[in-house]
């Protein structure tokens, strides 16, 4: 079985793993980190939704032997203290109901924040349409996006 | 007790909330026991910390956040002082979550019981002073006297409390001195969500467990003829290959056969099962396809029903006037949670745990005992976070499937259904068909002739909720709409011939019921050319405002005007519609005693649909906590989009033709559209809001369409007819 050597939020992690084997099932099976979902495994909900390299990636599409050295960052590595912008907005939004698409949801959005801090309408559409909600949370992520993106201006 | 002494309108500082107990002069004796429980709901610690113990499942819709909020209410402390402990014993009576009714419920049923426990409290106040409790000033958790200087608490009062006798009653708070009820709180669960970290049935793992995925027979009923399992045994990781025989069709929680593979991580199994080869022996549903079930379904509505509802005798056809008939259809649709069923099962010889995501323990427990033979004491159920449900999760196949797994193999197993297996072996929110047939004069209906055709959740798993051949179920959601005609006759007929597992679905039938009832009403206001807010208004004055539903249900007509009144002035009805634009209304009354009113804003321009802006008006008793009712609302608005604009299940040869969220689309960001709500004041208590917005949804959308185009949608999903 091929060993891989992962950095996962800024941390190394190896594991033996077959190649094609779906980071997804490396994040949650091997290395217990179950804060990333698993809900079509398709690259469709973006249920899995993290970063790799800064850029948003569903994590069930994303074979372990593909990873290399990209740095990846999962939802337990986005902030120390949930503090990032991003979720400190969901929190005043009180986005979450039942919350399993809310992992890919918080990483999808601070993804986009990261790549443009100023996204237009049209980009934070294309960014969020990327993670489905079945509990019908959008308009609350849209009020809280808005208020991320105020929040992350502050020095 | 002079209730006046509760009105206390000071808010409380953030500081105070901080600390618990202000600071001033307490009391110091110290109480002998630990703890006191005076009913099934609160323990009282030494500590200062009061237990709630509930028992309703958490998919999403807090109601165990909420009813914390009840609890300090009626025992007049600060919030923080209640710690939330969710107990769902699935062995102490019936233990369940559904129906919309589970704030309802607490509202009524266990705020008295907190009032009683407050009261003992008092009565222990007063008898550690000797002084009549009725002196007593209960506020923010401490008990004073005006002749003393210190103040005594919950806590310094347990001994004492423990021994006098609970009083059998005690008065509530009045609405007007709440300080919790009728203000916004967050989920208690709302950190966990943020990162990460909240456990969910995918989330549980014991030592030594195997991963599991089974491949299902894809026909109801179909049986496994033989398969071979030597490929999927080489792939690295897999570990077993076990065959499961299925339940028989009438079972309750009806699941096929299937061939299981058991690995050492979920990807291993789920790999495993492309390397299987399985025959199947299909049987007879492979007959089963879309044109055989529309057909069906024809066939019936042609053919003589169950009257089930009717008021007096048929006029003769010379007092009609014109005469308009037509025919509607809802489709099959699946309830795809984002958290695929799964459990966590542990079986020994002696006994048996599950960790699963399900909001039906009772039944569960019923199931485990039916299949191990297990008695209570032997069988230990944990009910994890749910990613959501929308009814799905109130049968336990899932689990049992993974109990017998477990059995087979000697270890725990956690099974894990894969989106393509949620898709395309649900259990389905009913297709049906409807006719429907008006006579109208001078302008109003005389009457209504419906003929409804569905699949019976209760024929198939529970006959003997059948009445003299009715479901209720399908029935009685027709009955909500208190519109004055004359003449109505409604019939139904249960398409039992289709064996398709049908299951309760965030409304169910309220839903269609819904979609049919209000998409007529504004197909008569147009055959006679009058606005459909004012000509459902017109027929909502003419008798008085309570009608029986059946049994001791009672609708109230004033509050069914009061929502369209509402809507109408909420949405700007009479705005005039610019080029391409519509708008359509709908309204609803519901089991669990709500209503609400929507008004959907739309465009259609060529062929292509945008839905612009939804307006709600609810009426739902006392709001509770205002966050999550408004997220109920805007989740149910969403649900029904999600339903309406693309998804169906279909059929050929017997099998879902359909597989993910690429096949069965669900809303997205970009299409949700904008949702204004209003929430209206109320001195009725708490109802339920769990499934009430979805129902008129689908009719606003639906009448804004023809408002906007003329095109009457008589069939779900609108994707047959337009762009989406």
């Amino acid at each position: 079985m091929p060993s891989y050597s992962l950095s996962i939020n800024g941390q190394m992690h190896t594991v033996e793993a077959p190649g094609e084997m779906p980071l997804l099932w490396v994040l949650r099976d091997l290395l217990d980190m179950k804060g990333t979902k698993y809900g079509c495994g398709l690259g469709i909900c973006g249920s899995c939704m993290i970063m790799v390299e800064g850029k948003a990636k569903t994590a069930c599409l994303l074979p372990v032997q593909a990873v290399g050295k990209q740095a990846i960052t999962t939802i337990e590595g986005l902030s120390g203290n949930n503090d990032h912008p991003i979720q400190q907005a969901w929190r005043t939004a009180h986005v979450p109901q039942c919350g399993y698409c809310q992992s890919g949801q918080i990483m999808r959005a601070a993804a986009l924040l990261q790549e443009e801090p100023n996204p237009s309408p049209e980009q934070i559409e294309a960014a969020m349409s990327q993670v489905l909600c079945r509990c019908g949370t959008y308009p609350r992520i849209k009020e809280a996006i808005q208020s991320a993106i105020q929040l992350s201006k502050k020095p | 007790m002079n209730r006046r002494l509760f009105l206390s309108t000071a808010t409380l500082a953030s500081g105070s909330l901080m600390l618990g107990i202000k600071a001033r002069a307490q009391a110091s004796f110290p109480p002998t026991i630990d703890d006191f429980q005076p009913n099934r709901l609160l323990v009282f610690q030494k500590d200062g910390i009061i237990r709630l113990i509930t028992n309703k499942t958490e998919m999403g819709q807090g109601t165990n956040s909420s009813i914390r909020l009840l609890a300090a209410e009626e025992l007049c402390v600060p919030l923080d002082w209640i710690h939330q402990e969710v107990r769902v014993p699935a062995d102490e009576g019936f233990v369940g979550t559904g129906g919309s009714w589970g704030m309802a419920g607490y509202y009524r049923g266990a705020r008295p019981i907190f009032a009683t426990a407050r009261q003992l409290f008092v009565n222990a106040a007063g008898q550690y002073w000797s002084v009549d409790p009725k002196q007593i000033i209960l506020e923010e958790g401490e008990f004073r006297h005006p002749t003393k200087s210190e103040s005594v608490s919950y806590a310094s009062l347990l001994e004492v409390a423990s021994k006098l006798e609970v009083p059998e009653e005690a008065p509530l708070i009045l609405a007007q001195a709440f300080k919790y009820i009728g203000k916004s709180h967050p989920h208690v669960h709302l950190e966990a969500q943020l990162n990460g970290t909240l456990p969910y049935g995918i989330d549980q793992q014991c030592e030594d467990m195997l991963y599991a995925s089974i491949e299902r027979c894809p026909v109801t009923q179909g049986k496994l003829k033989r398969f071979d399992s030597t490929a999927a045994l080489h792939f690295p990781g897999v570990q077993a290959v076990i065959p499961l025989e299925g339940t028989s069709w009438e079972a309750y929680d009806y699941f096929p056969a299937g061939v299981a593979v058991l690995a050492t991580n979920t990807w291993a199994a789920q790999q495993g099962r492309h390397l299987l080869e399985i025959e199947w022996d299909l049987g007879e549903n492979q007959k089963l396809d879309n044109d055989f079930i529309q057909r069906h379904f024809s066939e019936q509505l042609d053919g003589k029903g169950v009257v089930f509802h009717q008021t007096r005798t048929e006029p003769n056809a010379s007092e009609n006037g014109t005469t308009l008939t037509a025919i509607y259809d809802t489709p099959f649709w699946s309830h795809s949670p984002m958290e695929p069923m799964n459990t966590l099962a542990a079986y020994t010889t002696k006994g048996c745990e599950l960790w699963t995501p399900c909001h039906m323990q009772s039944r569960l427990l019923a199931a485990v005992k039916e299949v191990t033979g297990f008695s209570d004491r032997q069988i230990k159920i944990h009910t994890t976070y749910l990613g959501g449900s929308f009814g799905r999760r109130l049968l336990v196949d899932y689990a049992i499937e993974a109990l017998l797994l477990s059995k087979a193999s000697g270890k725990p197993v956690q099974l894990l259904n894969t989106r393509i297996d949620e898709t395309k072996q649900g259990h389905y929110m009913p297709a049906g068909k409807y006719r429907l047939e008006s006579s109208l004069k001078d302008g109003l209906p005389t009457s209504l002739k419906l003929k409804v055709v569905s699949l019976s959740i209760y024929a198939q798993r529970e006959p003997e909720q059948l009445k003299d051949g009715i479901d209720h179920a399908i029935g009685d959601d027709f009955l909500r709409y208190p519109y004055a005609i004359p003449y109505v006759q409604y019939e139904q007929m249960l398409a039992s011939e289709i064996q398709i597992p049908a299951l309760w679905w965030r409304g169910t039938f309220a839903n269609t019921a819904g979609f049919v009832m209000e998409s007529w009403m504004d197909e008569l206001a147009h055959s006679t050319q009058t606005d459909p807010l004012a000509f459902r208004l017109a027929l909502l004055t003419k008798t008085e405002d309570l009608v029986k539903i059946r049994g001791e249900e009672t609708m109230d007509k004033s509050l069914f005007r009061g929502v369209l009144q509402e809507i109408g002035r909420l949405s700007g009805w009479k705005k005039k519609r610019k080029k391409n634009q519509g708008r359509g209304v709908a309204a609803c009354f519901t089991f669990f005693e709500s209503y609400a009113a929507i008004v959907a804003e739309v465009s259609v321009k060529g062929n292509r649909l945008k839905i612009h802006k939804l307006y709600c008006v609810v009426e739902c008793g006392q709001v509770v906590n205002p966050n999550l009712v408004r997220a109920q609302i805007e989740g149910g608005i969403v649900f029904a989009l999600s339903a309406m604009l693309k998804a169906s299940i279909t059929f050929e040869q017997g099998e879902v033709v359909e597989n993910s969220f690429g096949d069965y689309p669900t809303l997205t960001y970009k299409e949700c559209p904008e949702i204004e709500i209003h929430l209206l004041p109320s001195e009725r208590p708490a109802c339920g809001v769990g499934e009430l917005s979805n129902i008129p949804t689908f009719a606003a959308v639906t009448n804004a369409i023809f408002d906007a185009c003329g095109l009457r949608i008589r069939s779900l999903p609108l994707n047959q007819y337009l762009e989406v």
